[in-house]
């Protein structure tokens, strides 16, 4: 039964940020690649449980899937991270955090503000350790001399 | 000086004068070239969402090929300051404003695609000027062409977020309005904030009107899902990274735009979810 659930999310997920990679004008060829990245970002994250913990993993995930893609097709990882981690992006948080503020609920804006910006904190954080191995491991990149 | 690398033949104009008479520094109108070219790449770069670093990064490897010992780069959301140091001489200085910001991923490609080539030696300095200017001057396609993605990426996330298909429709429906309306005004950097305002006021009209009226489907889901195109999220997270990376003044201005936006989104859809349940009430 879950396990519907997960694929219908999955097939729903990828319809999204295929659409969205649309919308932020990628290239055609990059497009299947950043879908299918951000459709099994969010199985992981569901799977975990949508904990804090699970936006670091499922990003982190994802940011080293796209920079390897990013190192097989030799493009900027951007094209491939940037798409696929925006179906998990809590931006509805934030705009949460935001309208409890504008009722006058404090409390609850202040708990949803905190939450959303620990969540934006771990993906940023997984992202750049991504970035972080694959550039100073000089990982499918001969090392320059300098 | 240091002893230049022998087949560097990247530019007949400038490289090979420098390579063969050993001279020490790069003459003036040459360097004017470079810093040209430089501006441009970063200041592409910037305009269509890419990171600090990295459009400082393509500024630096530009100039460093071509001769220039230690560029100054600095690169801001809101403009890129290049400086050229020449031993003995005056420095020659550049900058260029960044007057519009939107995420356009094909062309961020293309500059990495012209940078890597100067760095590996395979473009020319004039013909990678002449491609950045091609890249700077293009129209950015049809003004409208992001209706379709729009409208489809919104209803498939209000699915996503547990909607059904009626909030499918309805938040395609509010995808195409808000695209329609930024595609308009959004471009202009002042009138970025009213889009945000307009558009959470929209979305939460359709989502409000549609759903009380018919009965069916989930106002939530389709604010949610409506809302994600709109939604300061990515910059966010972008913001971190460059505060993570060491470019301090960018992290915090760019979170400032994020957390602005964030509350144009939430006013507009308050204005009109409070006037909902005040018509409500009134009705009842």
């Amino acid at each position: 039964m879950t396990s519907i659930v997960f694929l219908k999310e999955f097939f729903l997920c990828v319809a999204s940020a295929l659409f969205f990679a649309v919308l932020f004008r990628a290239p055609r060829a990059t497009l299947p690649v950043s879908a299918a990245i951000a459709g099994l970002g969010w199985v992981v994250f569901r799977l975990m449980g949508g904990s804090l913990p699970a936006y670091f993993v499922a990003t982190l995930m994802m940011a080293l899937l796209g920079e390897i893609a990013a190192r097989v097709w030799k493009r900027p990882a951007t094209l491939y991270i940037h798409p696929a981690v925006i179906p998990l992006v809590p931006g509805g948080g934030l705009y949460q955090t935001m309208l409890y503020l504008v009722e006058g609920d404090t409390q609850l804006g202040l708990a949803e503000g905190s939450r959303t910006l620990l969540a934006i904190g771990m993906m940023a954080l997984a992202i750049g350790v991504a970035s972080l191995i694959f550039r100073y491991m000089a990982i499918g990149r001969k090392r320059r001399a300098v | 000086m240091r002893e230049r690398r022998g087949k560097d033949l990247i530019d007949n104009t400038i490289w090979t004068r420098y390579n063969r008479r050993e001279v020490t520094h790069v003459a003036q109108e040459d360097l004017s070239r470079i810093l040209a070219c430089a501006l441009n790449a970063s200041h592409i770069l910037l305009e269509n969402g890419a990171e600090t670093y990295r459009a400082e990064e393509s500024a630096v490897r530009i100039c460093k090929r071509f001769g220039v010992e230690s560029p100054q780069v600095l690169a801001l959301p809101t403009g890129v300051f290049i400086t050229l140091n020449r031993d003995e001489h005056a420095p020659v200085s550049g900058l260029k404003r960044v007057r519009r910001r939107s995420t356009d991923l094909t062309v961020i490609d293309r500059v990495m695609a012209i940078s890597r080539g100067i760095e590996s030696g395979d473009i020319p300095l004039s013909d990678a000027a002449s491609g950045l200017a091609a890249l700077s001057d293009a129209p950015k396609g049809k003004r409208f062409q992001g209706l379709l993605p729009s409208a489809a990426s919104s209803g498939f996330f209000a699915m996503l977020f547990g909607g059904n298909w009626f909030d499918f429709l309805v938040a395609a429906l509010c995808g195409l309005a808000v695209e329609g309306i930024s595609a308009r005004f959004g471009r202009e950097d002042s009138l970025r904030f009213v889009v945000s305002l307009l558009g959470g006021a929209i979305i939460a009209l359709f989502a409000t009107a549609l759903t009380a009226l018919t009965g069916l489907g989930s106002q939530t889901a389709i604010i949610a899902g409506a809302l994600m195109p709109l939604l300061p999220g990515l910059a966010m997270i972008n913001a971190i990274r460059d505060t993570m990376h060491g470019d301090l003044v960018s992290g915090v201005a760019r979170a400032a735009e994020a957390l602005l936006i964030a509350v144009s989104l939430a006013a507009g859809v308050g204005v009109i979810l409070g006037a909902g349940m005040a018509i409500g009430g009134w009705l009842a």
